[in-house]
């Protein structure tokens, strides 16, 4: 029988690193969602998500059963990334970051394909925190006690922060419609 | 619920985070409020706009083994040693904390009391220093022993440390 993730932390803490292998192979796919998703660079989503891992087996001996593993996990890496966003953008501002090269590829209707580069745009403009929050629910699902918890934060605070990034997404995609 | 109220609970109602109750008066306001109505479709419009994103790209081959290395590479860990402070709820630190405060309390005032009962009376500890230091169980000690050398100490015999 399989063991659960609680089950295999254990073992890490005991120095059991193919358990460790087994956390990284069943998580590895979150947490790189995660960083790619909010990092937007292949290379830096790679080392945020590889340093989130490495960060949770230095702290296995003191982790303890309070939330699930995958709730931990994603606060280990939404950290992470807040903070590497933070370093490279100290002061917040309007000016759109870098954005992937989006590969030209098939599309049907060229409408579709603008639209998911305005869409890419509109979300990396958004405040980090806002668009952590977006991410984690949006694409990873968590509920908002999830996403509070991942966050390090009250349910509450993630309700506006999804509520102001669902707003301001919705003016930036408003205004390229109307031009 | 008046139009600010509801519109802050916009985008909790369209993640499903809502109590039944609280759900169906939202609906009912938003199916007779246009501006309301209006706010929801433009957010719900913009949540679906999001799955527009293309998917992450696979995670890149060979991470796992990569981890796997890095943490062979680590020094090995050592199996938690979990301190007794740290293995108990906060209620039961205080209680240790108040058992360990009674026990430090009645031992110093038992020490109190024994000393109390031990105090050799001033008026002989003047004239029987040995009786002071306990050491008249050796009065009786021959002359040149090494008893009597411990008394002529207790009686100052050699300077009295000067």
């Amino acid at each position: 029988m399989d063991r659960t993730d609680e089950e295999l932390m254990l073992a890490v803490a005991g120095g059991d690193l193919d358990a460790f292998g087994e956390l990284v192979c069943r998580h590895q796919r979150s947490a790189w969602n995660v960083a790619w998703r909010m990092l937007l660079d292949p290379t830096e989503a790679e080392d945020a998500a590889q340093d989130a891992f490495l960060k949770i087996l230095n702290a296995a001996p003191r982790y303890r059963h309070t939330a699930s593993f995958r709730t931990y996990l994603y606060r280990v890496i939404s950290r992470l990334c807040l903070d590497r966003l933070r370093k490279k953008h100290p002061i917040y501002t309007d000016r759109l970051p870098p954005s992937v090269s989006e590969a030209p590829g098939p599309s049907e209707q060229i409408g579709q394909q603008e639209t998911a580069v305005d869409v890419r745009r509109a979300l990396d403009a958004l405040p980090p925190r806002q668009r952590m929050a977006l991410v984690l629910r949006h694409f990873e699902e968590l509920s908002y006690k999830e996403i509070a918890e991942a966050m390090d934060t009250s349910v509450k605070s993630v309700e506006r922060l999804l509520a102001r990034g669902r707003n301001e997404l919705a003016e930036a995609l408003g205004g390229k419609r109307s031009k | 619920m008046n139009c600010r109220e509801i519109r802050a609970r916009l985008s909790r109602y369209l993640d499903g985070e809502m109590s039944v109750t609280e759900r169906g008066r939202m609906e009912s306001h938003v199916d007779t409020c246009d501006p309301c109505r209006k706010a929801l479709e433009r957010l719900q419009a913009a949540t679906e706009a999001l799955t527009q994103l293309p998917a992450p790209p696979g995670v890149p081959q060979g991470f796992a083994e990569r981890l796997r290395s890095l943490a062979a590479q680590r020094a090995p860990m050592q199996p938690a040693i979990v301190s007794f402070h740290d293995s108990l709820t906060p209620p039961m630190r205080f209680a240790a904390a108040a058992v360990l405060m009674l026990g430090l309390g009645l031992g110093a005032l038992l020490s109190l009391d024994l000393n109390r009962a031990d105090r050799v009376p001033k008026s002989q500890a003047t004239t029987d220093p040995a009786a002071a230091y306990g050491l008249d169980v050796l009065t009786d000690a021959p002359d040149g022993s090494l008893a009597d050398a411990y008394l002529a100490l207790a009686g100052g015999a050699n300077g009295g440390g000067e």
